[in-house]
């Protein structure tokens, strides 16, 4: 303002002096003063408007005090003043630019800093060979330190503020990111203010020179995204958990199917995979056929059950049952067709649909056809397991039961065997005991009768010793039959214990433990048990060596008979305050002459026979409490028929 | 062969010499059936129930045959005769036993038995051996 005032003065006085003294000189070239005054600070405009008054102004002078009178040199004196208003108005005119565009330069840079130090980033600048040698102020807001100390250290101080565990390799990650001399990226946790860490996402860009292409500095920002990198790193961890738990469940899975398999492999029972499907077809139709019942259609037509045993397949097997089935190998064994099991009865039937429909677990003893055509019992258990696409799949696990059984069966053997032979051994010394004890008196007896004849026969005869000698044979005959009766009670008393005896139950195991005889003799046993028996009261192992012995004399009783016809029923019944056990046989009979004997000690209608059995199975059950007769049936044979009464009098 | 005997034995009583027979038994049915048959035949019997009683009795020295059974509690018949056999005081013995067995009989004929009879004992059997040894002694005698 004071500038503008001294101007207006200044050609106020300059017009004035040059208007109103008449002193002949060149003074409007003070004018130039005045634009002088004006310039500073002002727009250019103003400027050119100064001369061009100061202009104005020394030419009406020059009319005011020249009009008439002009001549050569106050007009070069007035166009001396004028060159010098302008050129000097030029000078200004090209300072007031040079000035402004200066202004302008220094308001954007200093704009440009604003920016840089307000951005939430450090932006930095480093030389072409990564030294860094500027960074915005962020760096002292994050860091704490000033941007001295990161520039420190030749440009790469900065490193020292990586994350520890990033600090061995950080100098060279950063020369490898230069030299590559392409923008990069990449991520570094910063040391903040507080001694934390945070994220940080580093890029940069090469600068290059407009003409070479030669990388003139790098350009870089570093953004804090430790937020973002936190929740990143969280679900990748997550993830990773996932991961880890889904290959953990995986490799389980497998271990346990590894696991299984070996099982199925290893085990020493036969395991197969059967394919049922076809089957579940036929058995459907089947019920289509039979109006809702497969099972009676299926009875009705064999062809159609063999059909439907025919569709299964085996999928797999192992090496038992490979073994079990006398294969090969498994391929031989996969290859395989037509039915496993042999029987065809309706309880086979009812299994399958049992089976496939219902899809129940089956357990069985049944005997299978081997591939070599040998017949094997087994024991098996079938259970449907998950098969793709409704297709229906079995698994089949059996055990080979014929050495088993053929085990039981000698064990039988040898068990029955070794009870005959105690039997025999036990009746071999009784017998020889008897045979001792009853020499005597019987030698006795042939010896007094013998004397006693003598004395007959003398002349004359001597009665009275004769009769003291026949005395003695009574006495002695009477002392034979009382050794007789006397080991008969030992052989039914003494070793004896009596419990109350499921008669029928004791006859069921006395058949099983004959069975082989029977087998043997080609000798169907029938067991009739009558289902209201009382408990009786009876030693049972003397009960059941009296049904073995009846049933043994009926088996021998029929060894002329036709094989189709040896029957023996043995019927268990109630009579009374009794259980009735009968014996029947299918033989010849008893020949009506013997029938009386038949229970005399030594009486014996068999070769080789000791004639013991009937008199001590009589002796048995008499012991009992019971009876026990024979008769002849009215067509064929003979029935031994006794009684047993029931516990304690229980008429129940 | 009865008759004969009875004839020799009636003869024996006309000198009233009755041969004494011990009958060594331990069943007392058989002795008294044994007692009664040597009666029967004439001679006279003298009866033991053991091998002891028979070695203690004094009258063992007229003794002329002796029936023994073999089978006996405490001393056996078999016994019975080695010691009598060892002391050269045994008489000529008729064996009687139960049992069939051959070890028995030959021991039994190697000491000098005269029988050995099976039981049941048959009266001409035995009757033949009792001739056998008392005829024999009266004809040496």
């Amino acid at each position: 303002m004071a500038l503008t005032l001294a101007a207006v003065s200044v050609a106020l006085i300059v017009f004035a002096f040059d208007t109103f003294s008449g002193y002949e000189s060149a003074i409007a070239v003070l004018y130039a003063v005045v634009l002088v005054l004006v310039a500073p600070g002002r727009d250019q405009r103003v400027l050119v408007a100064a001369a061009l008054v100061c202009g104005a102004l020394t030419v009406m002078s020059f009319v005011a005090t020249h009009w008439g009178a002009m001549d050569a040199s106050n007009i070069g004196r007035v166009l001396v003043a004028l060159v010098a208003i302008a050129l000097t108005a030029a000078l200004l005119f090209s300072r007031l630019s040079l000035h402004q565009a200066r202004t302008a330069l220094g308001e954007s840079e200093a704009n440009l800093r604003i920016m840089a130090d307000t951005v939430p980033q450090i932006l930095w600048q480093a030389l072409p060979d990564g030294r860094i040698v500027y960074l915005s102020r962020r760096w002292t807001e994050m860091t704490g330190a000033t941007i001295a100390d990161g520039l420190a250290g030749d440009g790469l101080a900065f490193l020292g503020w990586f994350h520890p565990d990033e600090q061995p390799t950080a100098l060279q990650e950063w020369t490898e990111f230069i030299r590559d001399g392409v923008p990069f990226e990449f991520y570094r946790r910063l040391r903040m203010a507080d001694g934390s860490h945070r994220w940080l996402q580093i890029s940069a860009s090469p600068v290059r020179a407009a003409g070479s292409g030669e990388i003139e500095k790098w350009a870089g920002v570093a953004t804090d995204i430790d937020d973002e990198m936190r929740a990143q790193l969280t679900v990748r961890a997550t993830n990773q958990t996932l991961e880890a738990r889904v290959a953990e469940r995986t490799a389980e899975l497998a271990r346990s199917e590894r696991r299984y398999r070996s099982a199925f492999e290893q085990t020493h029972v036969a395991m197969l995979e059967l394919d049922l499907t076809a089957v579940a077809q036929e058995l459907d139709a089947a019920r289509l056929r039979g109006n809702g019942d497969g099972a009676a259609d299926l009875a009705a037509h064999p062809e159609a059950f063999e059909r439907c045993l025919n569709a299964l397949r085996v999928l797999d097997a192992n090496r038992a049952a490979v073994d079990l089935f006398g294969a090969t190998d498994r391929e031989a064994l996969l290859a395989r067709r037509g039915p496993l099991i042999r029987s065809r009865t309706a309880e086979d039937i009812d299994r399958y649909y049992a089976l496939v429909e219902r899809r129940e677990t089956i357990e069985a003893e049944a005997e299978i056809v081997v591939l070599d055509g040998r017949v094997v019992k087994v024991l098996f258990g079938v259970s449907p397991i998950e098969a793709p696409d409704g297709r229906c799949h079995v698994l089949v696990g059996m055990i080979d039961v014929t050495e088993r059984d053929r085990a039981q069966e000698l064990l039988l053997a040898a068990q029955e065997e070794l009870g005959r032979a105690n039997r025999a051994a036990t009746l071999g010394a009784l017998s020889a005991s008897i045979a001792h004890e009853l020499n005597q008196p019987i030698g006795a007896v042939m010896m007094d009768a013998q004397t006693a004849a003598r004395w007959l026969e003398r002349d004359p005869p001597d009665l009275a010793s004769a009769k003291r000698a026949l005395a003695r044979v009574a006495g002695n005959a009477e002392r034979a039959s009382g050794i007789l009766r006397r080991t008969r009670e030992q052989l039914v008393k003494g070793r004896r214990s009596v419990e109350p005896l499921d008669a029928g139950e004791v006859a069921a195991s006395a058949i099983a433990l004959i069975e082989r005889e029977l087998r043997l003799n080609r000798t169907r046993a029938e067991l009739r048990v009558a289902e209201d028996l009382a408990p009786v009261e009876a030693d049972r192992i003397e009960l059941q060596q009296v049904i073995i012995n009846l049933v043994m004399n009926a088996v021998q009783a029929m060894r002329d008979t036709p094989p189709a016809e040896r029957e023996v029923i043995v019927d268990v019944s109630r009579a009374e305050a009794e259980v009735a056990v009968a014996i029947t046989d299918r033989g010849s009979g008893i020949d009506p002459a013997h029938i009386d004997r038949l229970f005399e000690a030594f009486y014996t209608t068999k070769p080789g026979g000791m004639g013991m059995g009937l008199q001590i199975c009589r002796a048995t059950i008499e012991s009992f409490g019971g009876t026990l007769d024979v008769r002849n049936n009215e067509a064929k044979g003979a029935t031994f028929a006794f009684t047993l009464p029931l516990l304690n009098g229980d008429e129940r | 062969m009865p008759g004969s005997a009875v004839v020799m034995i009636e003869s024996f009583e006309l000198v009233s010499v009755s041969p004494l027979v011990a009958i060594v038994d331990d069943d007392v049915s058989m002795r008294e059936a044994l007692e009664d048959l040597i009666g029967s035949l004439g001679y006279r019997a003298l009866m033991f129930g053991s091998a002891h009683d028979y070695l203690a009795s004094p009258e063992r020295s007229q003794v002329a045959c002796m029936i023994l059974d073999v089978q006996m509690p405490g001393m056996t018949g078999l016994d019975l005769q080695t010691h009598l056999v060892e002391h050269k005081t045994a008489p000529p013995i008729i064996f009687v036993t139960s049992f069939g067995d051959d070890t028995v009989r030959r021991r039994a004929m190697r000491s000098g038995a005269v029988c050995v009879l099976e039981k049941p004992v048959q009266e001409d059997e035995i009757i033949g051996c009792i001739d056998k040894v008392l005829r024999g002694g009266a004809g040496e005698g």
